[in-house]
């Protein structure tokens, strides 16, 4: 673990790699993966991935 | 209007938010506020984001105490990716922000987790997983050059000794799946 004092965020230093569009799209990309996922788990009668141990 | 997400992120606690954001009418505030907030489910996390992107209402989003993982994702998000009617405002009093690589939690054992790095080829986790730690390492590298890191700032020398700039410590540190903690 690092720890680093958070000062003001300068946004005019960042050197964007991705677009918010590019960004969004990955998001949306990443919870309809994530429901095919869970999909799958339920078909093959297997725990859901993502919930807490505590509540299998 | 008010929300308080305390202790976790989860798809039944934000499920009432983005239902008051896709609601929500020109100019409407409403304010999210994430208190001691420990993480967890990440589609709900970018489900959230997704709807205060695309929401009409003028959005707060306040920070309290210690948030983490898909919480501090949240708050981090609109920090670096200016939007006219959102605002990610620092917290009043002192707090802490702890930033990480997405990771699976073992169903067995919740003192167990998984990244994406230590899945072979061919695990299913592993493409799902890539996508979620894309978006998070774009972000963090966005947090860490806005917060002063280049590597032109990388290693400084003074009377003789390569001194480091801290950001780059912790730039090797979350790459190696630990923990990246910010003070406010």
């Amino acid at each position: 673990m690092t720890t680093v004092a958070m000062s003001n965020l300068d946004l005019s230093r960042i050197k964007r790699s991705k677009s918010n569009s590019e960004l969004t799209s990955m998001l949306v990309e990443y919870i309809k993966s994530d429901e095919r996922l869970r999909a799958e788990c339920q078909r093959q009668g297997k725990p859901i991935p993502n919930l807490r141990a505590e509540q299998r | 209007m008010d929300f308080e997400i305390a202790k976790e992120i989860s798809a039944e606690i934000v499920a009432p938010i983005i239902d008051a954001l896709n609601g929500a009418v020109d100019g409407e505030l409403v304010r999210i506020i994430l208190r001691h907030n420990n993480g967890g489910h990440v589609p709900s996390a970018f489900a959230l984001i997704l709807a205060v992107i695309n929401t009409k209402a003028t959005v707060e989003i306040l920070m309290d105490r210690h948030i983490m993982s898909a919480a501090a994702f949240i708050w981090v998000w609109f920090a670096i990716r200016h939007q006219d009617n959102v605002r990610a405002l620092h917290p009043a009093e002192p707090a802490v922000l702890m930033y990480h690589r997405p990771r699976q939690m073992c169903l067995d054992s919740p003192d167990h987790y998984v990244f994406r790095d230590d899945l072979e080829e061919t695990h299913p986790l592993r493409e799902h997983m890539a996508v979620g730690e894309q978006v998070f390492d774009t972000l963090f590298d966005e947090l860490i050059q806005a917060l002063g890191y280049s590597d032109e700032k990388e290693y400084l020398t003074h009377d003789g000794a390569p001194y480091r700039h801290n950001l780059s410590y912790m730039r090797a540190a979350y790459y190696q799946n630990r923990d990246c903690v910010l003070t406010f």
